[in-house]
């Protein structure tokens, strides 16, 4: 081991001293050339056959030569670099040929590379600095009886955090967003309701100040408390170290804001660039119905789950129909008729993806939640993508 | 004619250096294949030539080292000496070759004399 390594090293400095060794074996050769006819001469033949005799008892010397060089530096190394210097010989003399090979290769590339970051951005990874995305879901109510899907409710959320054990975590996300003055204009700026978990679940840590604290899930209107965008705060803060303790007005209430995201974060929608997140607390005040978070039937929130590693889609479905269950023992009226599916993060209904989604939707095979009746089937079928949140 | 004469596997031609330098010291390449020359009384098929890359490999191994010095003819010359790496190898490979040839012989006897 440690004689091969010697020897790749010596030839490695044979590589860069290529100079003295042409020398040295030239003349190492023609010294050995010359002892031998010497010699020949001295035995009694001519200068000339002395020399054509040393020549055939020395073998081929261009042979010779060539094996020395090999030996001498790292031969796989050095025809590689030929090879690459004939090719570049080529395309020079082919400029036509080159050019047009170079441009296909780039557009080709190109168009790759296009095509792969849109599909990486859309369908693998959808959310920038986001952790684990790999093993995100989304979770999504469906009704009997009525076609399409429903968000799911806070209560319902709550218990399926408190009974599901195949799962990291929990998240919510609703959409909103409130209206701001940048300086004589108002403009719209999107924002999220989200659970006081959000930022430590997706692995998100706000470059000043603090995510949300679990207490700021609870209370009617009792957080008013705001993380803001890296966004906002270089453009409507611009980027004021002091900000964090600083309020702003949102929706007519005025906010605290206790933390900063980082640059490139935007949240968990795709297409849209979040400027703030305000706690679940904050609901009444962003999203318009009134007070939901004690309603059950109210389905007004986005949730995402993010699977413990191993754990298959099957296997957490299952698990969420089994606490299903009990949250559906406290249901009571239409509610019972009320279903949960949980579904790749692309397949969500709700996020503007459009045709992408629904395509990717069929090419997973998972149809199951396109019509009530298929989610029958599917439970049936034990394939474990639809169930329900009623006994 | 000269077919008659058996190569020289590249083992043995390793043996042979390393012992000549053992046995002589310091010597140039072509003082190393006169020697082999005269030890095998020109019963072998050796291009000198391929004493050349030999050598390097061995040096590259770190059994022997060169040094360039003045020849007999007054000339430059590369000489090589044997190192302490070298002198291991070859009781090694001394070792080595007097259980296979010993193996072979007895291979090669009459058979029912043993």
């Amino acid at each position: 081991m440690m004689t091969q390594l010697r020897v790749f090293l010596r030839r490695l400095s044979g590589l860069l001293r290529k100079g003295d060794l042409e020398r040295n074996m030239e003349e190492e050769l023609d010294h050995h050339l010359r002892m031998e006819t010497a010699e020949n001469v001295h035995k009694g033949m001519t200068a000339e056959e002395a020399r054509s005799a040393a020549l055939r008892r020395f073998g081929g010397v261009a042979q010779i030569k060539e094996t020395y060089r090999e030996t001498h530096g790292l031969p796989v190394f050095q025809v590689l670099w030929q090879d690459v210097r004939f090719g570049l010989r080529m395309l020079r003399r082919n400029p036509g040929f080159s050019s047009l090979a170079i441009l296909c290769l780039t557009l080709g590339i190109g168009a790759n590379a296009a095509v792969f970051s849109w599909i990486e951005g859309i369908l693998l990874r959808p959310f920038p600095l986001v952790a684990h995305q790999d093993r995100m879901m989304a979770v999504t109510g469906t009704n009997r009886g009525a076609p399409g899907h429903t968000d799911v409710s806070w209560p319902d959320f709550v218990d399926f955090q408190r009974n599901c054990t195949l799962f990291d975590a929990f998240i919510v996300d609703r959409i909103t967003g409130t209206t701001l003055n940048i300086g004589d204009r108002a403009e719209r700026s999107p924002a999220s309701v989200v659970s006081a978990n959000y930022f430590e679940v997706l692995g998100v840590h706000p470059i000043l100040g603090r995510g949300f604290e679990p207490a700021e899930d609870f209370g009617r209107n009792a957080h008013p408390v705001t993380v803001i965008s890296y966004q906002m705060w270089q453009e409507r803060f611009k980027g004021n170290p002091g900000i964090i303790g600083k309020t702003q007005m949102l929706n007519g209430m005025s906010h605290t804001i206790v933390g900063v995201g980082p640059e490139g974060f935007y949240g968990t929608f795709v297409g849209w660039a979040m400027q703030f997140w305000v706690p679940t607390s904050m609901q009444e005040r962003f999203d318009p119905g009134g007070y939901k978070l004690e309603d059950r039937g109210a389905r007004w929130i986005e949730g995402f789950v993010r699977l413990k590693p191993g754990v298959t889609p099957e296997q957490a479905q299952a698990e969420i129909s089994a606490g299903g269950k009990t949250v559906g023992n406290r249901l009571s009226g239409d509610q019972s008729r009320s279903w949960h599916q949980i579904v790749p993060v692309v397949a969500n209904p709700f996020q503007q993806r459009g045709g992408a989604a629904s395509h990717a939707r069929h090419r997973a095979g998972s149809g199951c939640f396109d019509t009530p009746h298929r989610v029958c089937e599917c439970e049936q079928s034990a394939v474990g993508q639809g169930f329900r949140t009623a006994a | 004619m000269a077919n008659d004469k058996p190569d020289v596997l590249h083992g043995s031609l390793v043996l042979m250096v390393l012992r000549t330098l053992d046995t002589l010291g310091p010597q140039h390449g072509w003082g190393i294949a006169r020697r082999i020359e005269q030890i095998s009384e020109d019963g072998l098929e050796l291009k000198q030539g391929t004493l050349y890359p030999a050598l390097l490999r061995l040096e590259q191994m770190g059994w022997v080292t060169s040094k360039w010095g003045a020849s007999e003819n007054n000339r430059r010359a590369r000489f090589y000496g044997i190192t302490r790496a070298g002198r291991k190898q070859l009781a090694a490979e001394a070792e080595n070759w007097e259980r296979i040839s010993g193996i072979i012989a007895r291979f090669m006897k009459p058979a029912g004399e043993s």
